[in-house]
């Protein structure tokens, strides 16, 4: 199930700025129905305590979830090779490309395997927020570390039909625009500090829309892809891009229901 | 839709250092069980042959001393045995030459009489532990009887 790996584990939210981290539990609750979680109020801390957290939350499996983190999507195409070695390939590779990966952590889909190649969807987030878990929880397991915007994005997924489509949020103060192509996120970006602006914004979906027509998706084909708001308060904004595009609002949703959403509904 | 996990590459290590750790732990001690098992049945066979070889030495040495007291038992026998025929002298019968080899006894002797000579003849053949294997035919000389007996074992 999509959301097992929350379950018993205790959640480290590092905010965009490095200048807070929000710790909460999740666990379920079951009854004869349904489960539902126990979702408990979240502790808030200043980074420069962290170190106090640390006794805390001692022997706890962790996942961190980090906020205003743009991915790199970077496609690779490399020769036929055992899945072990793989890791070691694409290491070389962004070794290539970045000339320093100490702060980089990556993962990959494969989206083609053929007798000779395959190709590769290799996503990259450069953070020194690992530094601190190193720092800091080198002891805990971890069970997991997730970018807020993928929480959003397999949501909004959920809630809907189309497996292509353009989705954007406002978490934060952040504006977070992401395409998503044939179920698999294929670009994204962040408007920091969000305003309201609605040239910066335009701005942002123009390069989305120009990142479709370098797929198999017709530049003409571009403009009929809906493009999804969630959380979004700018209602100018929204009228204003619904003249040019096919924009659907899905409301608002907080982190509570947004964590809840990802929970399997089982009945026991 | 895939929640993409961003495990850092230090976690990524350290999971696959320990793991490795792991295995190697328990290969170790795997080897060395195997070790433990391996010195515990050299052991156990080498006391085995040990004692294979303590009984065959046991069994020669006693076979061979079972040998030889026969041979003694057999021996000592025998002289009580000749000892005998030669107290079974009657009459007037005298020993010129008596040879023993392993098996047979020969007597060269002179008798007075005729009758000493069957005389002896059958006590030989009747009282003693030997039986008369070949006898050479009386040589008359001085009016006394040469004759030679090849006794053996009843």
């Amino acid at each position: 199930m999509e959301g097992d790996f929350l379950f018993g584990t205790t959640v480290l939210q590092f905010d965009s700025e490095n200048r807070s981290v929000k710790i909460y539990d999740i666990n379920i609750l079951s009854n004869s129905r349904n489960t539902r979680l126990k979702h408990n109020i979240p502790n808030i801390y200043d980074i420069t305590d962290i170190g106090d957290i640390k006794s805390f939350i001692k022997g706890k499996r962790l996942i961190a979830i980090y906020e205003g983190e743009e991915v790199y999507i970077r496609f690779l195409k490399l020769p036929h090779v055992r899945k072990g070695a793989i890791d070691n390939l694409i290491n070389h590779e962004l070794n290539f490309i970045f000339k320093n990966i100490d702060d980089i952590s990556y993962t990959y889909e494969i989206l083609r395997r053929t007798k000779k190649e395959m190709e590769l969807m290799v996503f990259c987030i450069n953070t020194d927020k690992n530094r601190m878990l190193e720092k800091y929880f080198n002891r805990n397991i971890i069970r997991g570390v997730f970018l807020i915007q993928s929480f959003f994005i397999s949501y909004i997924f959920s809630q809907i039909e189309n497996d292509t489509f353009i989705c954007t949020f406002i978490y934060g103060s952040h504006l977070y625009i992401a395409g998503c192509l044939k179920g698999k996120t294929f670009f994204n970006n962040i408007i920091r500090n969000f305003d309201g602006n609605l040239i910066t914004f335009t701005g942002k979906l123009q390069i989305a829309q120009d990142k479709f027509s370098q797929t198999e998706i017709k530049y003409t084909e571009t403009r009929c892809i809906t493009i999804y708001f969630l959380n979004f308060d700018y209602k100018s904004v929204f009228e204003e891009t619904s003249k040019k595009y096919n924009c659907i609002s899905l409301g608002k949703i907080d982190e509570k229901d947004l964590i809840s959403s990802l929970l399997p509904r089982r009945t026991l | 839709m895939k929640i993409l996990n961003f495990l850092p590459q230090w976690y990524k290590k350290k999971t696959c250092n320990a793991q490795m750790k792991r295995v190697m732990l328990l290969s170790t001690i795997l080897l060395l069980v195997n070790l433990i098992l391996f010195w515990l049945d050299l052991r156990a066979f080498s006391s085995l042959r040990y004692t294979n070889l303590n009984i065959k030495t046991n069994m020669t040495k006693s076979v061979s001393s079972s040998i030889e007291k026969k041979r003694t038992i057999r021996n000592s026998r025998f002289i009580d045995d000749f000892k005998q025929i030669l107290l079974l002298k009657k009459g007037n019968i005298e020993y010129s030459s008596v040879e023993i080899n392993e098996t047979n006894i020969i007597i060269s002797a002179i008798a007075e009489t005729v009758e000493d000579y069957i005389g002896y003849v059958n006590m030989v053949e009747s009282e003693s532990n030997f039986r008369i294997k070949d006898i050479s035919s009386p040589i008359n000389s001085d009016n006394k009887i040469k004759f030679t007996v090849i006794l053996s074992k009843k």
